[in-house]
């Protein structure tokens, strides 16, 4: 299974990563080399098989809860005064 | 380093001090962690003052794990402290709060010392994609101490700890608790909550126990499992307890059609390792298990892909390490993920190109029906045996960028342990033997679901 430069190009984009010409070359090449390897999956009679369902997730009572408080997740900010955060212009 | 039990007891009879526990696992790290690279950080002063309060309890109040030195793996949060996954992209980041199983060691009075080194978000078999330069073997400085919890099994390994927290999605706790001749659980899925643990492979993923013996680990597995209603998939069952079980009625099999082309001094291991159980009672019965043999190349996809959506959040919008000029929210996106390592980019885009609409019927959905299949096979042969034995690696440790070239050669390392997370079966490596380097080797018990008691039971026969 052999992936062209054009399919990993748009694979990093959908993964929204910026690759250069001589990335995607390398990418292109050893994506190749495991999916090729991943292709003796294809040896595998799965006619009776079908996908089970990933999980049942046992629901638990909807009851309100204390969440780590604004302090705790405020910490995770490297650059903040009181309760503002600075984040970066994104728009 | 004394065992974990023994240090509480004598911390909780007052024969030791929760402090000497501290300053005897700090004086191992400081003189041995600049060559070993096993902890990313250690949490030296923090360690020492919560010693001295756990010193100053009464006994009656002391927990279970009183001043036991604790080091857990760096995608494990410990509120307030950094948590980078190993990753540029998590440099910074602040744990905002504790996972569970951290909350429920900090209640029995352990100690946590540190936090240590490991493949980039976990993928990896061989520590080589950390971000912060790999942790060494501290059996053979040239050699990997395998992957992705590396650091942890170096970290017991050379006693820097007695326990060590890991993470397995595809035996990243059991490749290098064989590598470096430690042992290393991972229970079944849902044993232990993964809440507080970074997403890998959120149906794979598991927390593990590094640890230099059996009973430590059953004693450490019985503090942190048990049901979570912060994970809804954690198992609704009470914490997990050890007791001796009579091992005479056990029938053990090896599932030779898996073993073909098995590098000869490890099949010894295992044939070693069969005749020592069958000394002391342990019947064996020959199982087959044709499909194991496709669990890796399913894993790979499954887990990729898995991947590929769980690490979407990290974008840099909201934590997380931030490209420095930015115009528009689209290029926020790209250049703030280019802080991920190679290993880790390449494996979301190998998730991302097996879900995506043209390839996820040969990919993805393919994967998952194999998997079906392969756990209905478990299923089936634990209908007759109580464990399975079979080698933790097809390799000793290998050398330091021996495989870093060939990713399928590298990705082969976790041959014989991503079966059981693809089934959700508990398995434990147990050090034995010696390969002709010098090297130990690991051997394997899988158990069948919820039955990590057996699989405990024959690793400590081959301890004793």
């Amino acid at each position: 299974m052999k992936i062209a430069l054009d399919e990993i190009k748009k694979t990093a984009k959908l993964s929204k990563f910026e690759i250069t010409e001589d990335e995607a070359k390398l990418y292109a090449a050893q994506l190749s080399q495991i999916l090729e390897w991943m292709g003796q999956l294809q040896n595998v009679d799965t006619s009776i098989s079908e996908a089970d369902a990933a999980f049942t997730t046992p629901l638990r009572r909807d009851e309100a809860e204390l969440s780590p408080s604004a302090k705790d997740i405020v910490c995770a900010f490297n650059d903040k005064s009181g309760n503002l955060l600075k984040v970066r212009k994104v728009l | 380093m004394m065992k974990a039990r023994e240090i509480a007891q004598k911390v909780k009879e007052g024969n030791m001090t929760a402090v000497d526990a501290v300053k005897e696992s700090l004086s191992a790290i400081q003189k041995h962690n600049p060559q070993i690279n096993a902890f990313l950080e250690v949490f030296e002063q923090e360690a020492l003052d919560r010693a001295v309060k756990i010193d100053a309890k009464p006994a009656a109040q002391k927990g279970r794990l009183a001043g036991v030195p604790i080091a857990i793996k760096d995608n494990i949060q410990f509120k307030g402290h950094i948590m980078s996954c190993a990753s540029k992209m998590l440099a910074n980041y602040k744990a905002a709060y504790n996972a569970t199983v951290v909350e429920k060691l900090l209640a029995e009075d352990a100690i946590i010392i540190g936090r240590t080194n490991m493949d980039e978000f976990a993928m990896g078999s061989s520590n080589e994609n950390s971000a912060f330069g790999l942790a060494k073997n501290p059996l053979d400085l040239e050699r990997v101490p395998g992957g992705s919890s590396g650091g942890s099994a170096a970290a017991v390994a050379a006693s820097m700890v007695s326990v060590a927290l890991g993470s397995d999605t595809g035996g990243s706790v059991r490749q290098p608790a064989a590598f470096c001749g430690v042992v290393g659980i991972k229970p079944t899925y849902g044993r232990v909550s993964r809440y507080g643990l970074t997403a890998f492979a959120s149906s794979l993923d598991q927390i593990g126990l590094l640890t230099s013996d059996v009973l430590d680990n059953a004693l450490i597995l019985n503090i942190i499992s048990g049901e979570d209603k912060k994970d809804s998939t954690c198992a609704q069952i009470a914490p997990f307890k050890y007791s001796q079980s009579d091992y005479k009625n056990f029938t053990v099999g090896v599932p030779y059609d898996f073993l073909i082309d098995l590098n000869p001094s490890i099949l010894n291991a295992v044939d070693k390792s069969k005749d020592k159980l069958k000394s002391k009672g342990v019947k064996f019965k020959e199982i087959f298990l044709p499909n194991a043999k496709y669990a890796l190349p399913c894993y790979y996809i499954l887990a990729c892909s898995e991947a590929s959506s769980n690490l979407a959040r990290f974008d840099g919008l909201r934590y997380g390490a931030k490209a420095p000029e930015i115009n528009n929210i689209e290029e926020a996106f790209f250049k703030n993920r280019s802080f991920f390592g190679h290993e880790v980019k390449r494996r979301i885009m190998l998730g991302t190109y097996s879900l995506s609409s043209a390839h996820a019927q040969d990919y993805y959905l393919k994967a998952q029906k194999v998997a079906s299949i392969i756990k209905r096979d478990f299923v089936k042969v634990f209908e007759d045996i109580d464990a399975i034995l079979m080698p933790s690696s097809p390799s000793t440790a290998f050398k330091i960028a021996e495989k870093s070239q060939d990713l399928v050669s590298l990705y082969l390392s976790d041959l014989y342990t991503v079966p059981a997370n693809i089934s959700g079966v508990p398995a434990i490596s147990a050090p034995f033997g010696r390969d002709d380097k010098n090297l130990p080797i690991g051997v394997q018990f899988y158990g069948n679901y919820f039955e990590e008691n057996k699989i405990y039971d024959l690793a400590k026969l081959l301890e004793d």
